[in-house]
């Protein structure tokens, strides 16, 4: 299959990008391992603050299948259950399709989006152990109930925003805990930096649920915190959040029974004495999300790790092209944010492509980079409160290897 | 006083020889430049197979070697993964029948029992063999290893018998003194011995270039690929005839030197090779590479259509021009031995290696003729 | 394999039945295997060929593979990414020697 351009990932950012690019009439395919395009927006629903009170929901489903149907009215090829397995170079693609077996391509955008971090508490490996995005998942896309009494580990964004949305649901969800230390979550149970990140998030987004945080963070955050921390409990719409507890031990012979709970000091050490068993049979685990970068080290684009952003990222300009001619990123990939930044970067690194074909003008261009910026602004979930250090900290990096490459050249 | 004695490359062969070395209490210490097992004992197979080998001085070593194999894991007192589950050569058409017929007699004749077994005994044996198999060659003796495993377990034996194990330490050059080495040059720092062996593998020729000694090692890559891990599938090593065949065949062309190879892990997961290819010291996969190994294998097993692949990778083997390893002392500086070149066969090769190289060094007489083996033989080769 | 006999197919609704284990499990159309197998309160899809533990979901969307079953035969499908179809036979061993002529 010959193509124009091909974008991996049929997320927010990958579709946004493919309508922009079929409208100025090149020919364009998408591919994405799921079943069904939409990415990460198929479990999204709640209220945004932003968007008008009468009409405030949120439906990822909904938006997901509006942009699909967009994309195909304007010619664009999406190939579901899909993976790329070897990019090779200017470009060819080779893919797990049974019939279309290699694609050529003369620009690639990458919009694999994001996966979860694990978060191995003891225990984690029993059946109803599950992660929080397969929690929003089960409940907003496909409208099963995960479980009947639920306890959340991990304290974050996305973690509550999916309690409050399986409460809806009517699921008992009993309470929000930290995990317990241990080499591989330090920062996560900690209950003074889990409470200054949501502080921070709360502070930049204006949402309803967070302004509950927000209330709080008027004075100097580290003040608010301590003082904060001296309360055991703090509810958000009936949800017990316990940022001084955690969860040690997932119990359960053939699957989840009940989960151990230790008191935490306020720097995250474990009482030892104080011990309680919560019955449940679902826990859901929230360890953060990670930039999914893996195709961009198949056409080995220059990485760098920017933790503010996320973790490990392909090494990109503000107009989003990485290091590799013709490989261009987009959505999550880039840095964890939410889903109107999602659409505003798929945008934006369509419009780049486009000006380096000369199709169009630099005013377009940069009209979609600020709309980037107003969209992270208008975002009511926010992941890594200093993302827009971390957009900074990418800028110099690409400048200095931009330095670096013409001393080369 | 103890003889000392530097070691360079901790492969296979260099922790062997440490390892031997030591047990002769001989005080070593090994240089590695990134780690144990980090070159081509690393990502390579895992095959002590001997029934293809042709008769002459490499197969009594390998015989030899494949002895040591079998109490290697008491000796050195740790799970190895040894496994002597016999072998296989593949035969698909009538022309490689009499490729592979004429193999046999030639081994038969050395006195290596390897039979030819019809399909139906083959399946018997494998069952998941694909039906167009008409026959195959069956050999209990060989058998396998884990090869990272054991280079490490050759560097904590002699460890234990207080070999040093220097690694993320570049040798940059030796020390030589009237003709004699002294020792080597190291991250910047002098070290002092009384002999120095070279077990570089790949990296041989340009360590020698240093002090004019040519030794006319190519890397020949290897690309295999690896699946999820299976239920036990394959208890055997398995080669396919073709690649023999092949080579016999006029107008035959394999540009990548494709024959199948393959074997199961302890943990399930199955190696899929190869390839032999000269393209110096590239490691990256080719996905036509990978696709015209994985044609074979599902060609030799159907099942395989079905499973996944999870990752490939490529090792480089140290080839010589004439398919033997280079042994011994290197006659133009005294106190400098070489230990390297054993292409496709380091791994069988490695126990035997240690053994006659440390009773080289230690002035000891030794059971092989190793005349075939000394680097000498290129002298007077064009290279 | 057991085969066993395929379920009564109703056109008109939008209910597809299959078997999990020797079992007729009853979903909707469009359902991933490990949805339905969950709204019928089935959690365990398999056991770790380690240590025999059970296992379930893990992320839902096809990143951790802790979901693998065997679905008509091939071995590792991921259930919270393969649909249900009518007749479809999902089982916990893995069975290779599908595909084996
Ligand atoms: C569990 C989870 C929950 C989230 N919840 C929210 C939320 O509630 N609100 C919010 O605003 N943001 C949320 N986010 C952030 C979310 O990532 C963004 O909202 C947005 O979906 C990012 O868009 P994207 O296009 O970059 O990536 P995604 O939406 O993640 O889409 C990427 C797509 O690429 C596909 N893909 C990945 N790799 C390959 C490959 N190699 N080959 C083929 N296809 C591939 C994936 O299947 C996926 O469909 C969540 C993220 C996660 C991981
Ligand atoms: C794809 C493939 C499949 C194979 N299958 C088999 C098989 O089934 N059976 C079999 O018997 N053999 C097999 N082989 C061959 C076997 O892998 C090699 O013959 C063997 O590993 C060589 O071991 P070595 O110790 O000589 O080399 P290496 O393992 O490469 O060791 C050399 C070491 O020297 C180090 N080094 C290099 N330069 C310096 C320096 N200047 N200073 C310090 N250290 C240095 C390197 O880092 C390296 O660790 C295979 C090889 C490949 C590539
Ligand atoms: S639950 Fe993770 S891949 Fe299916």
């Amino acid at each position: 299959m010959d193509v124009d351009v091909l974008i991996v990932g049929a997320g927010p950012a990958g579709i946004v990008s493919s309508i922009e690019l079929a409208k100025r009439g090149l020919k364009v395919v998408v591919i994405d391992e799921y079943y069904k395009p939409g990415g990460r927006l198929l479990g999204q629903l709640y209220e945004d603050p932003n968007l008008p009170k009468e009409n405030n929901l949120w439906d990822g489903k909904v938006i997901a299948s509006k942009l699909t149907e967009e994309a195909v009215a304007l010619g664009v090829t999406i190939l579901c259950e899909t993976t790329a397995w070897k990019i090779e170079e200017q470009f060819i693609v080779y893919i797990t399709d049974t019939t279309v077996k290699e694609i050529h391509t003369k620009a690639i955008i990458l919009a694999t989006g994001a996966i979860e971090k694990a978060l191995p508490v003891k225990g984690w490996t029993k059946v109803g152990a599950i992660s929080v995005g397969a929690a929003q998942t089960f409940t907003n896309l496909h409208n099963v109930k995960v479980g009947s009494n639920v306890v959340f580990v991990g304290i974050d964004p996305l973690s509550i925003s999916v309690a409050l949305e399986m409460k809806h649901a009517g699921i008992n969800v009993l309470g929000m805990f930290l995990p317990a230390p241990s080499m591989l979550v330090s920062e996560k149970s900690n209950p003074k930096i889990t409470l200054e990140t949501l502080a921070l998030a709360s502070n930049l987004a204006p949402n309803k649920l967070f302004r509950i945080f927000g209330k709080f963070v008027k004075g100097k955050i580290s003040n608010l915190v301590l003082s904060m921390l001296k309360f055991n409990l703090i509810k958000i719409n009936g949800i017990p959040i316990y940022l001084r507890k955690a969860v040690t031990e997932i119990n359960g012979k053939r699957k989840v029974e009940s989960v151990t709970i230790k008191k935490l000091s306020v720097k995250g050490q474990i009482n030892r004495d104080q011990e309680k068993t919560l019955y449940v049979n679902t826990v859901c685990l929230s360890g953060g999300l990670l930039p999914l970068v893996d195709s961009s080290q198949l056409v080995n684009c220059e990485m760098v790790d920017i933790p503010k952003l996320g973790g490990i990222v392909p090494l990109h300009n503000q107009f989003l092209k990485t290091t590799i001619d013709g490989v261009y990123v987009a959505g999550n990939i880039t840095g964890i944010e939410g889903a109107k930044v999602a659409m505003a970067q798929g945008k934006l690194a369509a419009l780049s492509l486009l000006y380096d074909l000369q199709l169009v003008e630099q005013d377009e261009v940069i009209e979609a980079f600020e709309s980037v910026e107003v969209a992270r602004i208008e975002s009511p979930l926010q992941f890594y409160p200093e993302i827009k250090i971390g957009r900074q900290i990418m800028k110099d990096k690409w400048e200095e290897f931009q330095g670096v490459r013409g001393v080369v050249n | 006083m103890k003889q000392k004695v530097i070691v360079i490359g901790g492969g296979i062969i260099g922790t062997s020889i440490a390892y031997y070395l030591s047990k002769n209490e001989v005080d070593v210490t090994l240089f590695e430049s990134k780690d144990i097992a980090a070159g081509s004992s690393g990502s390579c197979d895992r095959a002590i197979m001997i029934q293809s080998k042709k008769p002459g001085p490499t197969l009594d070593l390998a015989l030899k070697s494949a002895e040591m194999y079998k109490t290697l894991e008491l000796e050195l007192e740790e799970d190895l993964e040894y496994r002597k589950g016999g072998g296989m050569i593949l035969i698909e058409n009538e022309f490689e029948l009499e490729v592979i017929q004429e193999m046999v007699e030639r081994q038969n004749q050395a006195g290596l029992d390897v039979s030819i077994i019809s399909g139906e005994d083959a399946r018997e044996k494998v069952p998941l063999l694909s039906k167009s198999i008409i026959a195959s060659t069956w050999w209990s003796e060989d058998a396998e290893i884990n090869p990272m495993g054991t280079a490490f377990a050759f560097a904590r034996a002699a460890q234990k018998r207080n070999a040093k194990m220097e690694l993320n330490y570049i040798v940059q050059g030796f020390l030589i003194e009237n003709g004699r080495v002294v020792g080597v040059k190291a991250n910047n720092e002098n070290f002092y011995a009384d002999g120095v062996v070279v077990c570089t593998g790949v990296w041989t020729k340009s360590l020698l270039q240093s002090i004019n000694i040519d030794v006319p090692i190519v890397p020949r890559k290897g690309e295999i690929l690896v699946t999820e891990r299976l239920p036990k599938v394959i208890d055997c090593n398995i080669l396919s005839g073709s690649y023999i065949a092949s080579k016999l065949q006029k107008g035959n062309d394999n540009p990548y030197g494709i024959g199948l190879a393959i074997g199961q892990t302890k943990s399930g997961t199955l190696l899929i090779g190869g390839s032999r290819e000269f393209v110096g010291f590239d490691s990256s996969t080719n996905s036509t590479v990978i696709r015209e190994i994985a044609k074979r294998a599902v060609q030799a097993f159907p099942f395989l259509k079905n499973v996944n692949l999870i990752r490939t990778f490529s090792g480089l083997r140290p080839f010589t021009p004439d398919n033997l390893p280079i042994l011994g002392e290197i006659p133009s500086v005294e106190g400098l031995f070489i230990a390297a070149g054993h292409e496709g066969d380091g791994i069988a090769l490695a126990p035997i290696t240690g053994k006659l190289m440390a009773e080289i060094i230690c002035g000891q007489n030794t059971d092989f003729d190793m005349e075939p083996f000394s680097i000498q033989r290129f002298a007077n080769m064009k290279i | 394999m057991k085969r066993k006999e395929i379920p009564y197919k109703d056109l008109k609704s939008d209910k597809v039945s299959f078997i999990f284990n020797d079992i007729t499990v009853t979903g909707v159309r469009g359902q991933p295997i490990a949805v339905a197998l969950m709204s019928n309160g089935i959690y365990t899809i398999r056991h770790c060929e380690v240590t025999g533990e059970p296992r379930g979901i893990y992320c839902g969307i096809g990143h951790c593979y802790e979901c693998r079953a065997t679905v008509n035969g091939i071995p590792s499908k991921r259930t919270c990414l393969t649909l249900i179809e009518e007749g479809m036979i999902v089982s916990s061993d893995t069975d290779i020697s599908y595909g084996a002529e």
